[in-house]
């Protein structure tokens, strides 16, 4: 392998949006520090200027608006799910995970609708097609749960919990998905220049 | 449209101001920009390839520069992109020397010969 295949296999550990938009750059750059200084001096830069910006341009696309929401939905459907499954084992003291969750969606209200109301029609049916495959799972959950447990006697309670479990979780992601899904917009086409 | 606040984008970082100060002499593309700030800096400031294309990112989406679709010279590689200052980089590079102008006579009264 040459040291510029290598370079280039190195760059896959950068985020996308920043590969993709000059990965070819990197490569370039480093091909002419090569040819200009040698392989051992490009190594020396490129290898000290990987060890410090992948991690640095990792945490700044975590921290970037559109990743900060991202996680901000998965706070709250994790603490949702933690909730409603919490019922089941702690009893109604969980429902203090749906209130918080209830809380932070109502004061972060804004920045959610802003990251659903962007239009987008890949994003609208990759979220309609998730709601899908969640409802199935949730059905399914459903529908092997009793084929499971339904002859018995005395109801394994692991196994209760864990079939609870999957059926919440993909109830609650289906209906965030259709909702979120439905209230995306589709995107305009583009109309063709004269 | 309101013009942005110039002082909003002081003090630059270094590598910013580096990068600026290597476009004011027109556009170049990265490798010719990593050898100019490596120049200007006397060799003390070295540019690795993801630094400088971080910074010229940050710079591009500030709207402090921007990608040139021209090529200056038709014999170089024309895969290479080009960057050039925008009017807004040319007034914040500017305001970001007389920042440094005003610190560097401060220092130079404060440190007067004799005054020690």
């Amino acid at each position: 392998m040459s040291t510029h295949a290598i370079y280039r296999t190195l760059t896959i550990l950068y985020p996308k949006e920043f590969r993709d938009r000059y990965g070819d750059d990197l490569v370039q750059n480093h091909a002419d520090l090569t040819a200009d200084r040698g392989p051992a001096a490009a190594w020396a830069r490129t290898g000290l200027d990987l060890i410090v910006t992948i991690p640095r341009y990792h945490l700044e696309t975590i921290m970037s608006q559109r990743h900060t929401t991202t996680s901000l939905n998965a706070t709250i459907a994790l603490l949702a799910i933690a909730g409603i499954a919490g019922l089941f084992t702690v009893g109604y003291p969980s429902l203090a995970l749906v209130g918080m969750a209830s809380i932070i969606a109502v004061s972060q209200r804004s920045r959610i609708a802003h990251a659903i109301r962007e239009p987008d029609t890949d994003r609208r049916h990759r979220r309609l097609i998730t709601a899908a495959v969640l409802s199935f799972v949730s059905i399914a959950a459903v529908v092997v749960a009793l084929a499971d447990l339904g002859g018995d006697d005395h109801w394994d309670n692991g196994r209760l919990i864990a079939y609870n479990l999957v059926f919440i979780a993909s109830a609650v992601g289906a209906i965030a998905s259709l909702l979120t899904g439905l209230l995306t917009p589709k995107a305009q086409p583009r109309q063709p220049a004269n | 449209m309101n013009a942005p606040d110039l002082q909003s984008f002081l003090p630059l970082p270094q590598t910013q101001f580096h990068v600026l100060v290597a476009l004011t002499e027109g556009e170049r593309h990265g490798y010719a920009i990593m050898g100019a700030v490596e120049e200007s800096s006397g060799g003390l400031v070295k540019m690795g390839p993801a630094t400088l294309y971080g910074t010229l990112k940050r710079l591009v989406d500030a709207g402090l520069a921007e990608e040139s679709d021209r090529r200056p010279d038709d014999d170089d590689d024309q895969r290479r992109r080009y960057y050039r200052l925008t009017g807004l980089g040319q007034q914040v590079c500017h305001a970001e020397a007389d920042r440094l102008a005003d610190l560097v006579a401060i220092t130079r009264t404060n440190l007067r010969p004799g005054l020690a």
